[in-house]
């Protein structure tokens, strides 16, 4: 009897619920301007200006509304794929900056050197454009790029003898970040050597942790000048030399110094989280923990990634904006995207939301009052270009290993990114 | 009281003792602690400013939860030794055993609950603090600056939120209780739907006689060894010709034919015996009779375990939902599917996600409690065939 009247409970709380929740029409106002919808993947602060600039840019054109659709961004590959085969795609959407080129391969979204790009490339940052160059055309361009720098914890650095007493005086935000750079390590042997320093293996404190992801490392090969595939996408020359110099150092960190943590095995304290607890005392890390670190109440300092034979280097991260071709107001869209990412909304966007200008112009009106995103702005402007190829995954998951291999000790460096080469090249580049 | 005590006993009692007040004194002080860091975070507002006021609170607070944890401990270790020295010698054995039993048990549930003790740690905790850990103490998971506002963001009641909200109608629709509640109707509807179609079906495979009846069941079965990522655009396309873009039934239509649930049910329904069946029917009972008042409850325990099986698959079902929501309407978009909103290109809101999956966990943990019974009886019972 208890049973059932829990069942009743129980259907008529489902009956309710139907009633009151199984409608999902919505209403709309419809004012007779054309509808351009925008997929993108920001977040709440960021939708917020995005929707300011979007006004601006209707007061202008006023046949025109911008409808901003925002979608995980941990699903927006699958979303966009599915929806593009059945026709149910976007005007325009914003993209990671690896799927521009499956995208371009897929005939799925417009050149943007057909609606007059070319009088306008040089404005956008180099490194963040690069990635919306397939075969020699542009099919998107960035709205936010991104780089890594070195992070540093300075009460490990005081511990260890590295920093100069008096800065314990200074907070965290308020030190000058130039002070503090004069003692950072400028070259990989200066790392190695204030590694050895900072590392207390009998505490379970390391000097470095670094992660094993073909993007991440980047940041190692592009310091010793060494590239992925050829520029015109046809040849893996991630056997050079450079690249085996570069990926040498790396696991030299690891096995010979023992100054990085293996924080790149499965199971081990990440980066992240070691850094912010104090295991860690530096890690390469974006500007998108800044705010992080802050809230976590360390003290902390951003210094450039150190130089190799090719000098101080980064990698290149972010999104782009694309312009689908299903959309029958390519112009319109285009005039939206420009307007979006021209020097005077990018002082806007990055000014409100601490983040670093893809449009040149922005370069010398963006004063940030956090220092640290200075030093990421000028990192910035030595950042290497992205390998473009038309499945990103694909890359990591035949490289990723073989880098493993060598950290591990299992492999030498040469023979595993030989055999990544083989592998890029045949199951990547040439299929 | 006894008045020969065993050495041995009385040792092995001493370290379990020792053991259980260490146990009671840290699962009691961080249970109270967690209930001083609740009280705080309530009685201050919204912002960094009032974590920190939470903070200087639940520090005043700590000798009043120090005390209760201290104040628990004694209690149990009188009862304990009171306990203990009351029973007689030759029951002192079965005593410590017992004993030793639930210090186990305990250490067992900490370990199961530590995962959920955490999530709910963590939605307390204010943005770039939720991997921070106590130098102190490291499992001293409790914030000592506690907010609310991981809450309020996520229900949208934040002062951010109600002002974009009083904006734009459909913005404020965006909430977690809009997600919630669609989540709740799409598992719910899916669930009942699939087991009614899947014990139809299973009572005709396993009951009735059909032509190629069991070539028919094995074309089924072939079905399963298909990977379900090659169906979805073809069910898509399907989805969308049919005008159900973006509706709840799009989230669990194509999925209502349950091959896994038919088979199940087939295999439970085999070992209810014919002659129960013959005679129904010589009591006239009608074909429908039979499979309500027959088949339906002898096969509850395992129709009950389909029904959790498909709510829980429907409730975190990301990928296909996600596929089918159309973004522009938030009256579409469903719970695992608000959730990946929280996730951005390099960072997670983990204080979000965390505070949100502390009321996504209710329904299954309800269902399970209700069912439990059940459940665990269903999931035995597929697996013995007389």
């Amino acid at each position: 009897m208890k049973e059932r009247n829990l069942i009743i409970i129980a259907v008529i709380a489902y009956l309710a619920l139907v009633f009151v929740g199984w409608d999902d029409s919505i209403a709309t106002s419809p004012d007779g301007r054309t509808i351009l919808t925008f997929w993108h993947t920001y977040n709440d602060q960021e939708e917020v200006i995005l929707r300011e600039i979007i006004k601006k840019w209707e007061t202008g054109n006023p046949k025109f509304t911008i409808r901003p659709v925002r979608i995980p961004f941990d699903g927006h590959k699958p979303k966009l794929r599915t929806a593009l085969t059945v026709g149910q795609g976007p005007d325009m959407a914003r993209v990671d900056w690896s799927f521009v080129c499956e995208l371009a391969r897929k005939n799925a979204v417009v050149d943007l050197g057909t609606l007059g790009f070319e009088t306008i490339r040089a404005q956008y940052l180099p490194a963040a454009i690069g990635s919306c160059n397939v075969g020699g055309k542009f099919y998107g361009l960035p709205d936010q790029s991104n780089c890594v720098a070195m992070f540093y914890n300075r009460q490990m650095f005081r511990d260890a003898g590295l920093l100069p007493p008096q800065a314990e005086t200074d907070s965290a935000a308020a030190a000058p970040a130039d002070e503090f750079a004069n003692v950072l390590p400028k070259t990989w042997e200066e790392f190695i050597e204030f590694g050895k320093k900072l590392t207390d293996e009998s505490k379970g404190q390391y000097a470095f942790a670094m992660l094993n992801t073909l993007w991440w490392n980047l940041t190692f090969l592009n310091t010793y000048g060494a590239r992925i595939v050829s520029e015109d996408g046809t040849k893996c020359l991630i056997d050079s030399d450079a690249a085996v110099g570069a990926v040498e150092m790396m696991a030299s960190l690891f096995a010979k110094h023992k100054i990085e943590a293996g924080a790149w095995r499965p199971g081990a304290i990440t980066p992240e989280q070691g850094f912010v607890n104090g295991k860690y005392a530096m890690i390469m890390m974006g500007p998108w923990n800044l705010a992080k670190f802050k809230n976590a109440k360390m003290d902390f300092g951003v210094g450039l990634i150190p130089a190799g034979p090719a000098g101080t280097s980064t990698n290149v991260g972010g999104t782009d904006v694309v312009i689908f071709k299903g959309s029958k107001y390519a112009e319109a869209c285009y005039s939206f995207l420009t307007f979006f990412t021209n020097a005077e909304n990018q002082v806007r966007w990055c000014t409100a939301l601490n983040q670093l200008p893809i449009n040149l112009g922005a370069y010398d009106l963006v004063k940030f009052e956090d220092q640290h995103l200075m030093t990421f702005m000028e990192q910035m402007k030595h950042a290497g270009p992205n390998p473009v190829v038309k499945d990103f995954g694909l890359l990591e998951d035949l490289v990723n290993p073989e880098i493993e291999a060598v950290l591990s000790g299992q492999k030498n460096a040469k023979e595993a990114l030989g055999s990544a080469a083989k592998k890029v090249q045949e199951r990547l580049l040439d299929s | 009281m006894s008045k020969d005590l065993h050495p041995g006993r009385v040792f092995a009692f001493m370290i379990l003792l020792a053991i259980m007040i260490t146990l009671s004194y840290v699962i009691s002080g961080q249970l109270f602690k967690f209930g001083a860091m609740v009280f705080s975070a309530f009685t201050t507002g919204e912002g960094a400013e009032s974590a920190m006021k939470a903070g200087e609170l639940m520090l005043k607070l700590t000798p009043v939860h120090n005390g209760l944890a201290i104040i628990v401990s004694i209690v149990l270790t009188i009862c304990v030794v009171q306990r203990f020295l009351r029973t007689k010698n030759e029951m002192r054995g079965a005593f410590l055993k017992r004993m030793f039993l639930y210090e186990a048990l305990a250490v067992g549930v900490v370990v199961v609950l530590f995962p959920f003790f955490w999530m709910l740690c963590t939605s307390f905790k204010p943005s770039g603090q939720e991997l921070v850990i106590s130098k102190t103490n490291p499992f001293d998971i409790v914030p000592s600056e506690p907010t609310l506002d991981n809450f309020r963001r996520v229900l949208k009641t934040d002062a951010a939120s109600v002002a974009a909200g009083a904006l734009d109608p459909i913005e404020n629709k965006k909430n977690f209780g809009t997600y919630f509640l669609n989540s709740l109707l799409v598992a719910t509807t899916a669930a009942f739907l699939v087991t009614l179609f899947a014990s139809m079906g299973a009572y005709v495979f396993s009951k009735k006689e059909l032509p190629y009846k069991q070539q028919m069941f094995m074309l089924l079965l072939a079905t399963m060894m298909i990977p379900g990522m090659m169906f979805m655009v073809p069910q898509f396309f399907m989805v969308c010709k049919m005008g159900l873009f973006g509706t709840k039934w799009a989230m669990f239509l194509p999925h209502l034919a349950s091959v896994f649930g038919i088979f199940m049910l087939k295999q439970f329904m085999d070992t209810i015996p014919d002659s129960l069946i013959e005679a129904a029917q010589i009591d006239g009972a009608s074909e429908w009779q039979v499979f309500r008042v027959v088949i339906v409850p002898l096969a509850l325990p395992i129709i009950l375990t389909l029904f959790l099986l498909t709510f829980l698959f429907h409730w975190s079902n990301f990928l296909w939902q996600l596929i089918v929501t159309n973004f522009e309407n938030p009256l579409s978009i469903t719970l695992p599917v608000g959730l990946a909103l929280f996730r951005g290109q390099y960072t997670s809101e983990l204080g979000l996600i965390m505070s949100a999956s502390c009321f996504s966990i209710v329904p299954i943990a309800v269902l399970f409690l209700f069912a439990q019974r059940y459940f665990i009886e269903g999931m035995t019972q597929g697996a013995v065939k007389e």
